[in-house]
């Protein structure tokens, strides 16, 4: 009954509304923090099947059947702060000393105890464990492979800060230099054997399985990823909403930052960017107990395969893509697979990274994904800008916390990383009229033009500025001039006192502009910006784009 | 779409929402806030569907590599690992070490679908999972294969003459090899004994062929057998392999009674993976060739002559078609890479036996043709079919491992 109540009022709400929902601006736009922190009781744990995901995303259709824009961008076209993104170091850079430090709030476990091994696996052939340390944190311990060392565990901690960084939540993982006498058993823990069969852990047999990890000076180099704080509920999917989380209202293929983080994953070679590798957690904050979501595992990520180098194959191509194979059929060996051609550095702790043959809208993960699908022109460019933010310099500092014993392998990485970011963000912010960073100073409309600021294009551009009143009452536009056209990146806003005592309650002063550029004809799209009058002051409140037309992906 | 109407439904609530909630419907934050406390009416726990919950189950199971490789305490049940021809085969088996280094004991018992029966019992020492490059291995060995085929002897055999003899035999072997990157050798001794006897099926082999014409079917002795073999495995590390492996093979077969059946058998193999531009096309090619050498005043036993024809040899032929003393087989194949886990392959094989060295050659060649669909991991083929065509008609192999 009490359902049957909920679903009336959404009906009789959503017809009562209509006229609401055309508004294109409330008093507390831009939304910054979006505050999905309701009370939440507490949600189920849940476990997704592998090969269920997996294939029901390869033939099936998963996801809504809308391909719009997406549904939590905040009027500016940016995203909230909310339980799934704290917007970082593309809106207010970073220290370095930040970059590097990530989400870690110590310097991992402690070392002055043993560490006592209350679960393992044997994953594969290279072990796994979960420990307690002598403060009682408990961590997740994995170990490089044995023939390549330093290749997991440099990756996971370099693109555990760079996803931080960007905005996603993720685990505090360091990187341990540890004695294999550090470690002792907890009476009754059991090991999953190769065969995925429990047996007692022995000392002898953790002996056995820690021969085979490699060792610096007699010390295993470990990954320990601490527990996240709260109760694991599974993964998220990156389609729907849960059901017993209220917070959860907007589907997650329309989240814009699960769209793109199709744009980071790119760039960083995430290929591992599915439902598995992400964990909702219940957390508790401020006395409120709500659903807090994480990306997980980036083991294998940058060259990485996280138990061997990064399969050739995968990130060119989908595991399996039913298109391509009949192409490929057909194709009768004429057709050769792009990741055939590709050239890998020779640096085994780097593992197969590289820059040259990088396509960033053509790079694929390794099936299917939803939230990826429905990127659109402006999802990609709000991440594209993200992706741009990042100095050399800084990218150097966060790959040095990867601890590459090898220098010109490290160097290598960093300069693959800033390579592909160069690819990666010139190519998204080229395909739209890149102008942003809107701002209203005493001289007028200030902007920038990204592609040329961080030199994606030639400089040379021009810029046709249309000013008139918008009014939110009745969606209407009022010319207030003709367009001006200017190589500045300065308007010159209109005043006079009828304007002034004209704006405010539901009418916005509105520049549309137009860029021009001889090599860039799709820059003529308009970005139009709404300035709203609070006294005697004009501040940005909206930005419209027009999403650049995006390749499907299969 | 139905989840799409539930969101416009919900972000289309604002007022009335807001209002029953308490929440400030005139803003951004107001209006989400209104939509989750109306969600919040509504909450249902959160599950998988059945359809994935099954799914799961089937993931955890143990299949197929816990139960067939480890199976239960050591008991384990065997699918394949009879010659090619020989029907569906099954059995059981039990395995002891697997998780050692320094020994490994294995026994099996297959039965096939035509009736066949095997069974074996080995024990090696290091096992696989050892560092060391040199390996030894005591094994034993039984068949009983009821219905094989004979079509007669010599490269002119007719397919019409069809028919089955029965083999029975008991082997005991000993052999030591060095495996390294690049080569690898070895050495084995051994004991044959068997019994060769009618067909199950009929017609067996002395309705329809004269004794002289069966050598070694009125009486089988026992053999002594010792020989060795050294590849050069010129394999890169790449996925496929590309490269060339050479393989040269020398037996000794020693009729411990009248001597009436001793010879001597050599065997070259020269198998070249070639890439055409890219390792997505592939040119494979076999060239393998085997002389089977009887002492002065001896015979080459029929059974255990070379044979031409089946699922590894020509597929357009019937398994052990064509059979002589000694043979030429030529195997190419082009392989073009459609999932990075499936190839495609179109192939022609030819070749013949003969009884003199001095026929040796490429001329009067049996030949076969066909395509072919390959499952593979990195580094094995897991699963193969092949439909070939010959002037015998068509043959379909299903089965696992390369064909060369």
């Amino acid at each position: 009954m009490g359902k049957l109540l909920v679903i009336a009022g959404i009906a009789f709400g959503l017809i009562a509304t209509v006229g609401a929902q055309e508004r294109k601006f409330y008093p507390d736009d831009p939304l910054r923090l979006d505050r999905d922190s309701l009370d939440t009781p507490e949600p189920a744990e849940i476990e997704l099947g592998d090969l269920y995901d997996r294939f029901g995303h390869i033939f099936g259709d998963v996801g809504s059947d809308a391909w719009t824009e997406a549904a939590n961008a905040n009027t500016l076209d940016e995203v909230p702060d909310s339980s799934w993104f704290t917007n970082r170091h593309g809106v207010e850079r970073m220290s370095v000393e930040a970059l590097v430090r990530g989400p870690d709030s110590g310097d991992g476990p402690d070392l002055s105890d043993p560490w006592t091994i209350f679960k393992s696996k044997s994953q594969g052939l290279t072990p796994g464990f979960e420990i307690t340390d002598a403060r009682g944190d408990r961590y997740i311990i994995k170990f490089d492979p044995l023939d390549i060392p330093e290749l997991a565990s440099a990756a996971e901690i370099i693109s555990t800060k760079l996803f931080y960084a960007i905005g996603y939540h993720a685990p505090e993982n360091y990187i341990v230099l540890v004695d294999p006498e550090q470690f002792v058993i907890e009476p009754g823990t059991t090991l999953e054997d190769e065969f995925g069969d429990e047996v007692g852990l022995t000392r002898r047999r953790l002996d056995r399985l820690l021969n085979r990890v490699g060792r610096t000076n007699g010390l295993l180099r470990v990954t320990a990823s601490k527990y996240l704080s709260g109760l694991p509920l599974g993964p998220f999917r990156y389609y729907g909403t849960r059901s017993d989380d209220p917070n959860d209202v907007i589907p997650h293929e329309h989240r814009r930052e699960l769209r793109g983080l199709r744009v980071f994953a790119a760039w960083l070679n995430h290929d591992d960017t599915r439902a598995h590798n992400t964990q909702d957690v219940w957390v508790e904050d401020e006395g409120r107990r709500y659903i807090r979501h994480f990306l997980l595992d980036f083991g294998s990520t940058l060259g990485s395969g996280s138990i061997e180098a990064q399969l050739p194959n995968l990130s060119y191509q989908y595991w399996l893509d039913p298109a391509l194979v009949k192409r490929n059929v057909a194709g009768f060996g004429f057709r050769v697979p792009p990741y055939r051609k590709v050239e890998f550095p020779d640096f085994p702790a780097v593992g197969r990274y590289e820059a040259d043959a990088y396509d960033p809208h053509g790079w694929r993960n390794d099936y299917p994904n939803p939230a990826f699908e429905r990127m659109t022109g402006r999802d990609a460019f709000w991440a594209a800008k993200i992706v741009a933010r990042f100095t050399p310099e800084e990218i150097a500092a966060i790959v040095a916390t990867g601890q590459y014993s090898d220098p010109a392998a490290e160097a290598y990485l960093v300069e693959t990383i800033v390579a592909r970011q160069h690819k990666t963000a010139g190519f998204y912010l080229n395909l739209m009229n890149p102008l942003d960073e809107f701002a209203v100073t005493a001289a007028g409309l200030a902007f920038a033009n990204l592609s040329e600021r961080y030199g994606y294009a030639e400089p040379g551009a021009s810029y046709e500025i249309a000013w008139s009143v918008y009014d939110d009452a009745d969606r209407s536009v009022a010319p207030l001039s003709e367009a001006v056209t200017t190589t500045d990146t300065l308007a010159a806003i209109p005043s006079g006192t009828d304007l002034t005592q004209s704006l405010g309650g539901d009418r916005y002063l509105r520049a549309e502009i137009r860029t021009h550029h001889a090599g860039h004809p799709a820059w003529r799209e308009p970005v139009t910006v709404y300035l709203r009058a609070s006294g005697d002051r004009l501040a940005v409140v909206g930005i419209d784009r027009v999403s650049a037309p995006l390749e499907p992906m299969r | 779409m139905m989840m799409m109407m539930m969101m416009t439904m919900l972000l289309g609530l604002p007022a009335v929402a807001a209002g029953q909630t308490g929440a400030d419907a005139d803003s951004r934050q107001g209006i989400l806030l209104a939509q989750r406390e109306a969600k919040r009416q509504a909450l249902t726990p959160e599950r998988v569907s059945r359809g994935e919950e099954r799914m799961r189950g089937l993931e955890t199971w143990r299949l197929p590599r816990a139960v067939f490789v480890k199976g239960f305490h050591g008991l384990r049940p065997v699918l394949g690992g009879m010659p090619g021809g020989s029907g569906f085969v099954y059995g059981g088996g039990y395995v002891y070490g697997l998780d050692r280094t320094a020994v490994e004991f294995s026994t099996n018992v297959r039965a096939s679908t035509l009736g066949y029966k095997q069974a074996d019992a080995q024990l090696s020492f290091p096992t696989s999972r050892s560092d060391s490059p040199i390996r030894a291995r005591v094994r034993a060995e039984y068949r009983d294969f009821t219905e094989l085929n004979f079509f007669g002897l010599g490269t002119s055999s007719n397919v019409d003459d069809r028919a089955f003899y029965r083999i029975e035999d008991r082997t005991v072997t000993a052999d030591v090899a060095l495996d390294t990157r690049f080569f690898d050798a070895g050495a084995t001794v051994g004991l044959w004994n068997g019994r060769i006897a009618s067909g199950l099926r009929g017609p067996s082999l002395e309705e329809r062929f004269s004794a002289a014409a069966t050598p070694g079917f009125e009486s089988q002795p026992e053999f002594l057998v010792y020989g060795g073999h050294a590849t050069v495995a010129l394999l890169d590390d790449g996925f496929p392999p590309v490269g060339l492996t050479l393989r040269i093979d020398a037996e000794r077969y020693d009729d411990r009674g009248t001597g009436a059946f001793d010879f001597t058998r050599v065997v070259a193999d020269i198998q070249a993976q070639i890439p055409l531009g890219y390792r997505s096309r592939i040119l494979a090619f076999r060239f393998r060739t085997s002389h089977a050498s009887a002492d002065a005043g001896a015979e080459v036993p029929f059974y255990l002559m070379e044979t031409v024809g089946g699922a590894k040899s020509i597929r357009g032929f019937r398994e052990y078609r064509f059979r002589d003393a000694r043979n030429v087989l030529l195997n190419l194949e082009y392989r073009w890479e459609v999932w990075t886990y499936m190839d495609l392959a179109i192939f022609a094989d030819a070749g013949k036996v003969f009884s003199d060295a001095d026929e040796f050659g490429f001329d009067d060649l049996h030949a076969g043709y066909g395509f072919g669909i390959r499952t593979h991991s990195p580094n094995n083929t897991v699963f193969r079919i092949d439909l070939s065509r010959s002037v015998e008609g068509f043959r379909l192999h299903v089965g696992g491992g390369p064909t060369f």
